[in-house]
Order: C-alpha cells, then sequence, then structure tokens
C-alpha cells in the first residue's frame, strides 16, 4: 500500500534529504519500538533485530506530510512530541546512525524513511494497521531490507 | 486478554507494586508512543493526550512476566533495549511523574499505571501492532480510558 524504505547508507544522503524539508511545526505523532529479543521456554531468545519506528508530521509540506523513519539495531533513543522547529542533525557511518531531530534523538546501527499516505496524518493510528513481525518471527514488508550489506558497500558503490 | 489498569496513584503505590517486582534480567520488549493530537484543514486538532505503553518482561517475575506500564500525559521518555540489572524507582507527584530504570530508561509524564499482560506477549508476538489506543472520534478506549486526573487529584499524600 506503501512506498518502500529508502535506507540512508551515507552522511551525504543524510545531508540531501532530511535538512531541506520543512520541519516547522512538526512532530510526532506514533512511534514503534520493537525489541528482537523474547521470553522462550529455555530462556531468552534473540532473532532478527530490534527496529524503532517514528511517525513524523509535518504540516508545512505540501504533497506529503506523514514521514516514518525507520531505525534498525536500536542502541537507545530519546523522544518528545514537538520538534521545536529543529533542523535534523546526524551521522551515518558504517553501521552506525546518530541523528537528531530536535529532542527526539536516535542511536541505532542505520536508519531509513518513506513516505506514507496522508490519512496517517488524521486520528488514524497508523502503527496499529502495519505489524513489523509475522506470526514466525520474521520481519514483514517493507522493513525486511538487508541494511548491513548496504551498509557495508563502500561509499562510492552507493547510489545517492 | 489481560487484566484491568491499576494507576499509581502516589509513591507508596508505586513502592508496593513495581518497585517490589523481581528485575533482574528484565527488558524492554516493546513501546508504543501516540499522540493525542493529529493534523486537520486548518490547524492541530486535540483528544486525550498522549499515551505511551511500554511491554516490560521480568524473566524471574512468577507466575505473570508481561508488566506494561502506561504513561499518561507524556512530556518526554527515552528508552533501550536493556535495562541493566537496575530497579526502577519513581517520584510520584499530583500530576506528575518521573519514572526511572538505568541511564538510558526514563519516563517523565502525568500519571503512570500498569496490568498484567498475558504470558504469551512475553514471547515473539508482537502486542502493540494490532489494537489502537484512541478511537475514531480520538477518545481512548477500553482499558486506558481512565480518568487518571480526578483519581490523582483525589489522593491526599501527594505534594
Amino acid at each position: 500500500m506503501e512506498a518502500s524504505i529508502t535506507l540512508i547508507t551515507s552522511q551525504k544522503a543524510f545531508n540531501q534529504f532530511f535538512p531541506g524539508l520543512m520541519w516547522d511545526c512538526a512532530y510526532v505523532k506514533e512511534s514503534h519500538f520493537v525489541q528482537a529479543q523474547w521470553q522462550a521456554p529455555n530462556g531468552v531468545a534473540f532473532k532478527e533485530q530490534s527496529i524503532l519506528r517514528i511517525l513524523f508530521m509535518l504540516p508545512c509540506e505540501l504533497a506529503n506530510q506523514a514521514l516514518e523513519l525507520v531505525a534498525y539495531d536500536v542502541s537507545n533513543y530519546s523522544m518528545a512530541e514537538w520538534l521545536d522547529d529543529c533542523v535534523p542533525t546526524g551521522s551515518i557511518k558504517s553501521r552506525q546512525a546518530e541523528v537528531s531531530f530536535g529532542p527526539v534523538t536516535i542511536k541505532s546501527a542505520c536508519i531509513g524513511y518513506r513516505w506514507v499516505d496522508n490519512i496517517s496524518s488524521g486520528r488514524h493510528q497508523f502503527f496499529t494497521q502495519e505489524g513489523y513481525f509475522d506470526e514466525q518471527g520474521r520481519i514483514v514488508e517493507p522493513y525486511n531490507i538487508d541494511w548491513p550489506s548496504e551498509m557495508d558497500k563502500p561509499i562510492e558503490a552507493v547510489a545517492d | 486478554m489481560s487484566a484491568g489498569i491499576t494507576l499509581i496513584t502516589s509513591q507508596k503505590v508505586f513502592d508496593e507494586t513495581i518497585a517490589s517486582l523481581d528485575w533482574h534480567d528484565a527488558f524492554i520488549k516493546e513501546s508504543i508512543f501516540v499522540a493525542g493530537i493529529w493534523f486537520r484543514a486548518g490547524g492541530v486538532a486535540s483528544g486525550d493526550g498522549d499515551v505511551l505503553r511500554i511491554l516490560f518482561v521480568l524473566p524471574c517475575q512468577f507466575p505473570n512476566s508481561a508488566l506494561e506500564v502506561i504513561a499518561y500525559g507524556v512530556k518526554q521518555y527515552q528508552l533501550a533495549s536493556f535495562l541493566d540489572d537496575h530497579s526502577p524507582i519513581a517520584e510520584i507527584r499530583r500530576r506528575d511523574a518521573h519514572l526511572n530504570l538505568g541511564t538510558f530508561v526514563s519516563v517523565h509524564a502525568s500519571c503512570f499505571a500498569y496490568r498484567w499482560l498475558d504470558n504469551r506477549f512475553a514471547g515473539f508476538e508482537t502486542c502493540y501492532s494490532a489494537l489502537p489506543i484512541h478511537n475514531e472520534l480520538g477518545e481512548l478506549l477500553y482499558p486506558f480510558n481512565i480518568d487518571w486526573r480526578t483519581a490523582m487529584d483525589l489522593v491526599s499524600d501527594l505534594s
């Protein structure tokens, strides 16, 4: 139903996309964090990676206003509702992405984004309609990207 | 699926419930935040306020290990995957509550509540990608539609 996820594989890719958007009056409408760890009968099990999804609303963007940010293998993150009109900053390295959207900061291995339908800007709750794991514990589309391979490519081989 | 919500209306309630659990090897399995505002033509509309739900798994706690903590009126929060065996500490005041679990996990909100979930949610099954928190009018759904403001105002031992 929605666009696929675009990975931010370089500092250049970050700088060319996020700071150029209209962040005036932007806010966090939803966020959803899923840890790839759970309690199994014989202990704690791990599978895939943890993921953080944030639905940013950008009221001053004309065509699309609902931007989903996806962070893979999240170490920690801080969250607030309002972004205080801050322009995003970030440091993108191989398997290390530290980004800041004003009071919203994320430390993870990789980030990506996609525009979602503007219906998500209303009362509709997006992340209760879009799951992350299937019933076998596998990551579902569009989140099942091989981001480690993409991040490990040499910078010059990565299409901006 | 789950029990009703218990509001943490005082420091004493917190100390006797959440703080007294066995937090050894506990971790955050899932969390979801939903803002009580949305964009519409002409500006921003507001509903029943911001809600943050955190699903903690407490492997050493029997017979239930899936604990959901609900924060109402969320101002700011930071979360991490691992709690590093920190036990929770909190400061509960009237409509102003702080919760801390180590260096990277803290929540500042107006009110906290908790409930035990079915143990299947301690497994890999995703808990928060099924049922919404708000209805189509922006009102909180059961069991989250508690009048926490009145409950907190009725407690006399809060500063």
